[in-house]
């Protein structure tokens, strides 16, 4: 029994059960997210525009600057994924701790936003909008916490090299949907009339 | 994915990047509020597909794992889209958006 190529069929059993099952995980997820998206958006137009003075009191800089964060942290996590392809644990670990980072770097800005936003009485229960937004953003911080104690994990293992391509790849597919999900609350939190 | 990819990451990054400040940059020149939106979503989805085609790897992937992504995709646009006449038709038969005003600080 050549015993290196049933390691090689279990590793890619493994990679094949965790992308699908991390795929079909994304696919609820579009679902969750469209469904408060969907109302956001319908009630948004029903409004006519006369939303964008409430808007106006969001602080689009903040946000420009979390986006980059986010973008950057879907770079680094997607350079863990390479180094595991080249079984680098050294550097995937040091991409995800540099993903971590990030994730921590987003929410301390989204904190601060908050805190802003607070102290000008914005609050959920100012206006409908304002339930959206906390609604929104809050769900998607919460998404943003799970990667960070999901990549610390791995980070972990990494440090031990006992990190796994199928961990790292499900790991970085969660993430990247999650930097999706902020491609479209940006603009239409943010930018949009 | 597969097999690994030659995809340079860093040049995706690049280009995310200068679509995000396209954006955000769009929104202070003097266009329509309609054109405006129009470009900025259409910049979103630009992203959001560079995300997935490049770093989730979903064009290497099998049709199996694409079409799990588009079946909720597809099923958010209809489900928004239906909902559309409801919203419309209120505002014709009202006539009024609701009046809101920010809060004093």
């Amino acid at each position: 029994m050549d015993v290196t190529h049933v390691s090689e069929g279990q590793a890619n059993r493994e990679t094949s059960y965790a992308k699908m099952a991390i795929w079909w995980f994304l696919a609820s997820e579009v679902m969750t997210f469209g469904g408060f998206l969907a109302a956001y958006m319908l009630y948004r137009m029903q409004a006519a525009g006369s939303w964008s003075v409430l808007a106006a009191g969001l602080n689009p800089w903040i946000a420009t600057a979390n986006t980059v964060v986010l973008l950057t942290s879907s770079l680094t996590i997607v350079k863990a994924h390479q180094a595991m392809q080249h079984d680098d644990q050294a550097r995937a670990r040091k991409m995800l701790g540099l993903t971590v980072l990030l994730g921590v770097v987003f929410l301390g800005f989204k904190a601060v936003e908050y805190s802003i936003e607070i102290s000008h009485g914005y609050t959920p229960v100012t206006h409908i909008f304002w339930s959206f937004y906390y609604a929104l953003t809050g769900l998607h911080g919460l998404h943003v916490v799970a990667g960070i104690v999901v990549n610390a994990v791995l980070f972990v293992h990494a440090g031990k090299g006992k990190l796994t391509l199928a961990r790292a790849e499900a790991a970085g597919l969660y993430w990247h949907f999650v930097d999706v999900v902020w491609v479209f609350l940006f603009p239409l939190l943010y930018l949009s009339y | 994915m597969a097999s690994e990819s030659h995809t340079n990451y860093t040049a995706i990054w690049a280009v995310l990047l200068a679509l995000l400040f396209a954006s955000v940059g769009a929104v202070y020149l003097p266009f329509s509020p309609a054109l405006t939106t129009a470009f900025i979503f259409l910049v979103a989805t630009v992203k959001a597909v560079m995300i997935a085609v490049y770093f989730m790897h979903l064009r290497e992937e099998t049709q199996l794992i694409r079409s799990l992504l588009w079946a909720p995709v597809v099923l958010f646009i209809i489900m928004t889209l239906a909902l559309v006449p409801d919203i419309v038709v209120e505002r014709l038969s009202d006539g009024s958006a609701p009046e809101v005003s920010a809060p004093a600080h």
